[in-house]
């Protein structure tokens, strides 16, 4: 299987399991109904098919068993049960395991063979509880069983790309994928391709196969189950009742095989001799190129190429594209009129700068409208909630109603993927220690079912994406009391409400008295925000005892772009994130001594960046130092000069020097030079560190020292 | 297959171009094909507590491109920036897709074609550098210019392992820990 293959099918495969989860989460809040369980239905069946396709035994078999329990359901012959669909979902969990495994190219290992043992086990029981009438042996597509179509038998004509081999399919696979779906009647392999000794490749696939396939599934079905292979295997199917002359044509194009596939064909009741029935009764003919594709794959076939399509898209507003194409035309005039104007001698200085101003301008737009272009909507993610909420909620026995909205706020899709984690976080924080057990919550006079809401918006060139809870809240003098219990805090600190409740992001700290599976071990609350600050996002939290607790996430809209603060040292042009920078001091001489300064009054430890990386220029005679901040700690950086701010766009150093200290990323300078981008949580931290280390009691003395 | 003169008469794949460049004042061969293109050495930005072997990025066109000492990877005292410096800029495999790196040396000195049996294979000693990086060592006239390996000589992973053991040399877990 070649990788775009590879890639193709398991976004397939995660497409059809995240809607599939979505169909069952709703049987689950507003009951049973057709149409979802269609759509469950649907969805097992296409991953079986399309990883029968490439001989995914794992995948295929269980999403085989699956079907049939499912199948039951929709033909009336199972009770559709809570705890079925909770099994199915769990089946989907599993399968989604699988499909990751196809994605590291392993797809050959179980990942978890005690799950595999036991939910197939499980589904057997369902089966087993369905009545024993006469299952079709492969997932039929009957509504009801009294419709349930008989086999018929079907001609099948496949023609491999010689290449095929190269990808490490192997033509049998598409047989043994074709025999799940029926009985082959017989398989005559066709070597017409076959070149004469000259132009013979080894390691190339010159076979053809015509195959007769006694199965209940429609023409059209059969096709559907082959589309993904699309590229590398053609395939016409002349389904029962293909009228005898077209058959006969067909023949006319082999020379060899003519003969055996002639009998085949009568032997099979294609061709039939005058006294067979050339279709069973009850089933129109149909012409193989006319059939009218039947049921749920009527609608199928072109979602699938759409999806297979979308994998390796990124989906974009035709207005936006309209916009921009507009925009670059503008430019294209702009910097014609720039370059006569350069041309002219004469050209007056103010008419030179007014046309570079325009370009100027018109590259902004341009860059703001790029950028759009790489916006997805939050919702993307918002969508895996109604899950982790309903597991959440059942395990810790509290019911929940979740809100969502403004899922179609939109950032750039790399920050999209990234916010995933710390929001699942959050969420479940929010479900664990926010939302109060049922009882206590109706002592307290509220209704049974905990709200958590989220919600998403655009504020001021950021996205803020809320969590809202209505359960207990944070209570500060609480948190400060564990704080001081866990050694965070001291006795002596004095806290804001505000300060009290950035605690629980310290690591290390949990407040919740009981540790359960899910959280309480303190890990989690100082990973989220440190996931955050690399996002070069902030968090805030307000809350309200009794009445519940919101945290705020306040995130640029991309990664991409920052607006940088410049500094020099020597001769070299460092960056440092402008939202990252609070204020600028001007030290004096005798600061510079110690790693803690007074600012104002408090200490503030600072370093050098010269000592930080080693940089061997002459001191300068003047130092700046810029207060810069990450999470709660402020941090001095000490600079030769200050070049004040512009945009920057971020391009990534790359593997090279991943493993370097204090450089996030670099960006390109007005003069075409290369600057390097501060990375200031590494060096708040080191700061912060070194400051407890060396500097403890200078700390203090200077505190002292000051009035 | 006698001698080395008419290259040009010959079949294609008995001819292999080769590009020789001076590092620290030594010449070495290069393999053209895996050449993207030489630049007059820009203005380089030294990449603090990264090592003397890839000591700076460079903006290629919009894109920054880290930069090998080549004399410093063969164990040669680090190139001093000068008239003639030149970047010879080539692929390699990074962050799980081709990506152009540059190669710092002192001068490009020509571009050639040497028949196949002007290659040499490399000798089992002798030479004062890492045998892997070697090549083939290619007889031109009455002198051996040894051939560089650049797939292993520009090798990520092990650049990476340098950087990463310089940086944490210098500054300890002091900022590492961030």
């Amino acid at each position: 299987m070649d990788l775009d293959t590879r890639h193709v099918l398991v976004g397939e495969a995660r497409e059809l399991l995240a809607n599939m989860e979505t169909a069952l989460l709703e049987i689950e809040r507003d009951g049973y109904d057709a149409e979802r369980i269609n759509a469950v239905f649907r969805a097992a069946h296409t991953i079986k098919g399309s990883s029968g396709l490439f001989g995914l035994v794992l995948i295929e078999r269980f999403c085989q068993r699956m079907e049939n329990v499912l199948d039951d359901v929709r033909a009336g012959k199972l009770r559709p049960e809570p705890p079925l669909f909770a099994l199915v979902l769990e089946c989907g969990d599993y399968i989604a395991r699988l499909v990751d495994a196809i994605e590291g190219e392993r797809e050959h290992d179980d990942p978890d063979p005690v799950a595999r043992e036991r939910l197939l086990a499980e589904l057997a029981r369902w089966s087993g509880a369905a009545p024993a009438a006469a299952r079709s042996p492969q997932g039929s597509r009957a509504e009801t069983p009294a419709a349930k179509p008989r086999p018929q038998p079907h001609h099948l004509s496949m023609r491999c790309t010689p290449d095929l081999l190269a990808d490490g399919v192997c033509p049998s696979a598409y047989l043994e994928h074709l025999a799940t779906m029926g009985e082959l009647t017989y398989v005559c392999t066709v070597t017409d391709a076959l070149p004469s000794r000259q132009g013979y490749m080894p390691g190339q696939s010159y076979f053809g196969f015509e195959v007769g396939v006694c199965t209940a599934l429609a023409a059209e079905e059969l096709r559907t189950a082959f589309e993904l292979a699309a590229e590398k295997l053609t395939v016409r199917i002349f389904a029962a009742g293909t009228p005898q002359e077209e058959l006969l044509a067909h023949l006319e194009g082999f020379v060899a095989e003519r003969d055996e596939l002639h009998d085949a064909f009568y032997a099979a009741g294609l061709l039939s001799p005058p006294r067979e029935p050339v279709a069973p009764e009850g089933l129109p003919q149909k012409r193989a190129t006319e059939v009218a594709p039947a049921g749920s794959a009527a609608n199928a076939k072109p979602a699938e190429e759409r999806r297979a399509a979308e994998q390796r898209m990124v989906k974009v507003d035709a207005g936006r594209l309209d916009q921009l194409i507009n925009l670059v035309g503008e430019l294209v005039i702009a910097s014609e009129g720039a370059r006569v104007s350069a041309q002219n001698k004469a050209t007056p200085r103010d008419a030179m700068v007014e046309a570079v101003a325009r370009v100027t301008q018109l590259v902004e737009h341009i860059r703001d409208r790029a950028l759009t272009m790489r916006m997805t909507p939050i919702g993307d993610i918002f969508q895996r909630f109604p899950r982790v909420v309903r597991d959440v909620s059942r395990e810790l026995d509290k019911q929940i109603e979740l809100e969502i909205s403004g899922a179609d706020s939109e950032l750039d899709k790399s920050m999209v993927e990234k916010l995933a984690d710390p929001l699942l976080h959050i969420v479940r924080n929010a479900i664990d220690h926010g939302i109060e057990p049922v009882s206590e919550r109706v002592q307290c006079g509220k209704p049974a079912a905990g709200r958590v809401a989220l919600h998403a918006h655009h504020e001021s060139g950021c996205i803020v994406v809320e969590v809202r809870d209505d359960g207990r809240g944070l209570d500060p003098a609480r948190l400060r009391k564990k704080a001081i219990e866990r050694g965070v805090v001291s006795e002596t600190d004095v806290l804001s409400r505000e300060d009290c409740y950035q605690l629980i992001f310290a690591p290390g700290f949990s407040t919740a008295e009981a540790v359960t599976s899910l959280s309480g071990r303190g890990v989690g609350m100082d990973v989220v925000k440190r996931n955050l600050e690399a996002l070069r996002g902030e968090i805030e939290i307000e809350s309200e005892v009794g009445r519940g607790t919101t945290f705020r996430l306040r995130l640029p809209l991309t990664l991409a772009i920052i607006e940088g603060f410049h500094v020099e040292v020597g001769d070299t042009t460092f960056v440092i994130p402008l939202d990252m920078v609070e204020e600028c001091v001007d030290l004096r001489e005798r600061d510079g001594r110690q790693h803690v300064l007074n600012l104002r009054g408090k200490p503030l430890p600072f370093v050098r960046l010269r000592d930080v990386f080693k940089l061997d220029a002459p001191p300068s005679a003047r130092e700046s130092l810029v207060v810069v901040s990450a999470g709660h700690h402020r941090v001095g950086v000490v600079v030769d000069r200050l070049l004040g701010n512009s945009q920057a766009v971020i391009k990534p150093l790359g593997q090279l020097f991943r493993g370097l200290h204090g450089v996030s990323s670099s960006t390109i300078l007005g003069d075409g030079s290369v600057a390097l981008i501060l990375d200031v949580p590494a060096i708040v931290g080191a700061a912060v560190r070194a400051a407890a280390q060396t500097g403890a009691h200078a700390g203090r003395s200077v505190e002292g020292a000051s009035p | 297959m006698s001698g080395e003169r008419p290259a040009f008469e010959q079949a294609d794949e008995a001819v292999q171009r080769y590009l020789t460049v001076v590092v620290s004042g030594e010449l070495f061969a290069l393999d053209i094909s895996q050449i993207r293109e030489v630049i007059h050495c820009p203005r380089m930005t030294r990449v603090p507590l990264s090592p003397r072997v890839v000591p700076a990025v460079i903006n290629l066109r919009g894109a920054v491109v880290a930069v090998i000492d080549l004399a410093v990877r063969l164990g040669r005292a680090p190139t001093r920036v000068g008239r003639r410096s030149c970047i010879v800029v080539i692929e390699v495999q990074m962050d799980d897709r081709l990506t152009p790196i540059g190669l710092l040396v002192d001068a490009v000195e020509e571009a050639l074609e040497a028949s196949d049996d002007m290659a040499l294979p490399r000798p089992a000693f002798g030479s004062d550098f890492r045998q892997d990086f070697q090549a083939c060592v290619l007889r031109l006239g009455s002198r051996f210019v040894p051939v560089l390996d650049l797939g292993t000589v520009a090798e990520a992973g092990q650049l990476e392992s340098l950087v990463r053991g310089h940086a944490q040399s210098l500054v300890g877990a002091r900022i590492g820990e961030a």
